[in-house]
């Protein structure tokens, strides 16, 4: 009986086992638990204690999984009162006491064997109780303790939180939190390299380490390239409690788009998180705007201009977006300045009642828009003129009204402009403009406007003192010139200026027969007489002065004197030659001073004589100074500088020569084109030579001028040397040689499409540029 | 070059008042024994806002060709660890939880 019973009991055991299995296998290890129970109370083998804690581990962990843990605690109890066997649950157990928060039963199940995974737990387990919260190790506890009192003190502001954790050994598993705590404290006073000295010792695999890497992510964006899913969240979160949202995240987005040059995308993208950017710093906004805007503008891109109004707050300075269609309207060449004009007057007109200027700020901006429109038109008005009807042409009167019409416009933008802020740039503009049209008086009149506004600026008091002198007003000129010594003694050009205007006030006197004025005005200018002022300027005035005195003897001492100065070249005797006539010497001692010159030009050529000679040719005509016989004297002069075209020359000697025989419109037009020759054979790579050259043969027209290729490769030639080079004045030269590259090769492409250039240099007779 | 305003954190339209604030501000935090890189850029931008006419003239016409998404977001990441000081180690702890 017992027998029989015994056999109905084993099979109802392994009938239970079986089934057990079977809910195991089907993973519903709650009813493979109860199951398992019920199997350990009949019969505790060893083999059914190890499906207990099989199943006891699955259960567990599931039940973790779901946030249960005293349910876990309670499952994971019935098999912790004695050893674990099963393989696989001994290893998963240390897991899971530490989900549970168990790590105080952790010894009872400790790997006696393996001491390197044991201190991986405890490490595991303190970061743990540190970050979750969770029981420390029981001999660790002491060491918890301390850091997290050193968490408090840091969260409090404490100065020195840092000073109880000089007692965990370096050995602890609570090293590597000394030192995280010791990096965040340099990292958030901005000492990086310490706070990064710090967390490079911390073990790559734990929390402190994984959270400095985040930490410093946030400042070094490019160390998230490399940073798993659980780093890139832990800095978006950073990010959101730096900044209460994840601002970075949406400009490194918008960075991106940018980078793929689809501006229209980036900007949506901000669009989007408008609210969140401007609730994160509202300047964000604005420097977006102005990013774009820069980009619409620079790119001629109206659609993504159109796209930023639409979804953009406008900036504060431009309220209705006017400036910025402004500026977008200039980089069309399409449109005319009459329409960038409207759209410029509109925007002057919002400046009237803009709120984010002062009055005065309002004032000065509307002021600078007026000067703009004013500097626009007058480029416009150059090119009319330029590509206007001759003279005599048809429509020439209703053209010249309407540029009539077009100066008054620009001078009344001007004037304008003047009235709401009196900017200098303003003042100087307008009087660069007079300058232009040789209208002394107004450029005088705007000067002396100038100085009651800005009474300082010593660049005007010395451009009016000049400009009173060549028109003769040499005694107003001398109390401007001596205000800007007054204010600026060391200025070497407020100094030679001051000179300059007291010899003319020198030359009025002696005209005005006021010679003892003459003679202590003289004796002043002495004292200011420049370093490297010509040594025969003071004798020759000199002795002119003494002639005018009566002492002929001494004056002709200082004749011989100024020869001597001078080494008797040209330069001397032209001086004497102009200054005889101005100051009306006797025709007796200006023929001499003729008769001397012709003999100076007998000995060797000199480049430098013949360069200063240039100059002062140059000069003369530029301020309006006549020159006795000035033809014959060119004749004689030119003829001395055609002995030069053999002669050696230093490339600068020549380059300068060749610019005063270029701006000198009575210079010979031959030997001028004879020089460009010598120096385009010489020097094939200076670019202002070769600029010189190609001007000169771009208005001979296309039946005279070099072949444009030939043109064409020289130009090309000087701009490949002066990107290879550093020097800075050569590179000033890049862009003018850049638009003649540009008009010689529309040259080449007319041709080649079949236009008579000559028949078309003839129709503009202007030439092509 | 970087955009003067961002330099000394500034905002366009501020008053002289504020951009000489705002300069010796930035210049007491960044001393040029210290830090002369920086200290030039802040002294820079100072040149370029302090005299109201090329500070108004660079508003109206300059569309600020100087600043980039790439300046903004360095400025932005600045200020964002500038304010660390202010990051509290408890909420930094809380995230670590997910790590």
């Amino acid at each position: 009986m017992s027998r029989i019973r015994h056999v109905e009991r084993s099979k109802s055991v392994d009938v239970l086992f079986q089934q057990a299995q079977r809910w195991y296998q089907k993973q519903d290890y709650k009813q493979a638990l109860k199951d398992a129970r019920i199997l350990i109370r009949q019969d505790a083998s060893p083999e059914h204690r190890q499906f207990l804690e099989q199943v006891v581990v699955a259960r567990a962990t599931e039940l973790v999984r779901g946030n249960l843990k005293d349910q876990a605690q309670a499952v994971l109890e019935e098999i912790l009162s004695a050893p674990v066997t099963f393989p696989a649950a001994k290893e998963q157990l240390p897991d899971l006491l530490l989900a549970v928060g168990w790590l105080e039963r952790f010894p009872q199940f400790k790997p006696q064997n393996d001491p390197e995974s044991h201190a991986k737990f405890l490490a595991r387990g303190v970061d743990a109780a540190i970050v979750r919260g969770q029981p420390a190790p029981a001999d660790l506890l002491e060491s918890v303790e301390l850091v997290k009192q050193a968490i408090a003190r840091i969260e409090a502001g404490d100065e020195e939180p840092l000073a109880g954790l000089k007692e965990i050994p370096r050995s602890s598993p609570l090293a590597d939190w000394r030192l995280f705590l010791r990096g965040f404290v340099s990292h958030a006073k901005n000492e990086t390299e310490e706070a990064q000295s710090a967390w490079e010792r911390l073990d790559p695999q734990r929390v402190p380490a994984r959270m400095a890497r985040g930490l410093m992510a946030q400042r070094k964006p490019e160390l998230l390239k490399e940073a798993d899913y659980h780093t890139r969240s832990f800095v978006a979160g950073l990010e959101k409690l730096v900044q209460g949202t994840s601002t970075l995240h949406v400009l490194r987005m918008a960075q991106a788009a940018v980078a793929r040059n689809e501006w229209t995308e980036a900007l949506n993208l901000v669009s989007r998180q408008r609210l969140m950017l401007r609730a994160a710093d509202p300047e964000i906004l604005q420097r977006i705007t102005t990013i774009v805007l820069s980009k619409a503008i620079h790119a001629g891109d109206r659609d993504l201009l159109r796209d930023l109004t639409r979804c953009s707050d406008p900036l504060p300075i431009d309220p209705t977006w006017n400036r910025a269609w402004s500026l977008m309207y200039e980089q069309d060449e399409q449109l005319s300045y009459m329409e960038i004009e409207r759209s410029w007057l509109n925007y002057v007109r919002d400046l009237g009642t803009n709120s984010a200027l002062t009055d005065d700020e309002r004032k000065v901006a509307q002021a600078m828009v007026l000067e703009h429109l004013a500097e626009e038109g007058l480029d416009c008005y150059a090119y009319q003129e330029d590509e206007g009807p001759d003279e005599f042409e048809e429509f020439a009167d209703e053209f010249r009204e309407s540029q009539e019409q077009f100066r008054a416009k620009i001078i009344g933008y001007y004037q304008q402009s003047l009235k709401l802020a009196g900017l200098k740039s303003t003042y100087k503009l307008l009087s660069d403009l007079y300058r232009d049209e040789d209208n002394q008086p107004a450029v005088i009149r705007t000067l002396k406007e100038m100085l009651q506004k800005h009474p300082d600026d010593q660049e005007t008091l010395v451009w009016l003192s000049g400009q009173l002198s060549c028109a003769g007003q040499s005694e107003e000129a001398l109390v401007y010139a001596r205000d800007a010594f007054r204010r600026k003694p060391l200025d070497p050009l407020v100094k030679d200026n001051l000179w300059k205007t007291l010899r003319n006030r020198v030359r009025e006197c002696i005209r005005a027969q006021n010679l003892p004025l003459a003679r202590t005005i003289l004796q002043e200018a002495e004292q200011y007489q420049p370093a490297d002022a010509d040594p025969f300027a003071a004798p020759a005035l000199d002795g002119l002065l003494t002639l005018r005195e009566g002492r002929v003897a001494e004056a002709e001492t200082l004749f011989k004197q100024a020869e001597v100065a001078g080494g008797g070249t040209p330069p001397v005797w032209l001086m004497l030659i102009v200054d005889s006539a101005r100051l009306h010497a006797p025709p007796a001692t200006a023929k001499r001073f003729v008769v001397a010159w012709q003999k100076s030009f007998k000995p060797k050529f000199n480049p430098a004589v013949a360069l200063k000679t240039a100059q002062m040719f140059f000069n003369y005509r530029t301020n309006g100074i006549e020159i006795p016989a000035e033809t014959s004297r060119r004749v004689e002069f030119y003829d001395y500088l055609s002995r030069g075209l053999r002669a050696k020359f230093d490339e600068k000697d020549l380059q300068a020569l060749l610019e005063m025989l270029q701006n000198d419109d009575r210079a010979d037009q031959d030997l001028k084109q004879k020089f460009l020759n010598k120096a385009i054979k010489s020097h094939p790579e200076n670019p202002l030579i070769v600029l010189m050259y190609v001007n000169a043969e771009i208005a001979k027209g296309p039946r005279k001028m070099a072949k444009p290729q030939t043109l064409i490769r020289m130009v090309e030639k000087a701009g490949n040397k002066i990107h290879a080079g550093t020097n800075v004045e050569d590179k000033e030269h890049l862009p003018a040689l850049s638009a003649m590259l540009d008009t010689l090769e529309k040259l080449t492409m007319m041709s080649r499409f079949g236009f008579d250039l000559n028949e078309m240099y003839e129709r503009f007779s202007g030439g092509f540029r | 070059m970087t955009n003067p305003y961002a330099v000394l954190e500034l905002s366009p339209g501020c008053s002289e008042d504020q951009i000489r604030k705002a300069y010796l501000e930035q210049v007491r935090k960044y001393p040029p024994d210290r830090d002369p890189e920086r200290f030039a850029k802040i002294r820079d931008a100072y040149d370029q806002l302090r005299d109201p006419v090329t500070r108004i003239r660079s508003q109206v016409f300059s569309p600020s060709s100087v600043d980039s998404f790439d300046d903004l977001l360095h400025d932005m990441q600045q200020k964002g660890s500038g304010t660390s000081a202010k990051l509290s180690i408890v909420s930094v702890l809380k995230l670590a939880e997910s790590l």
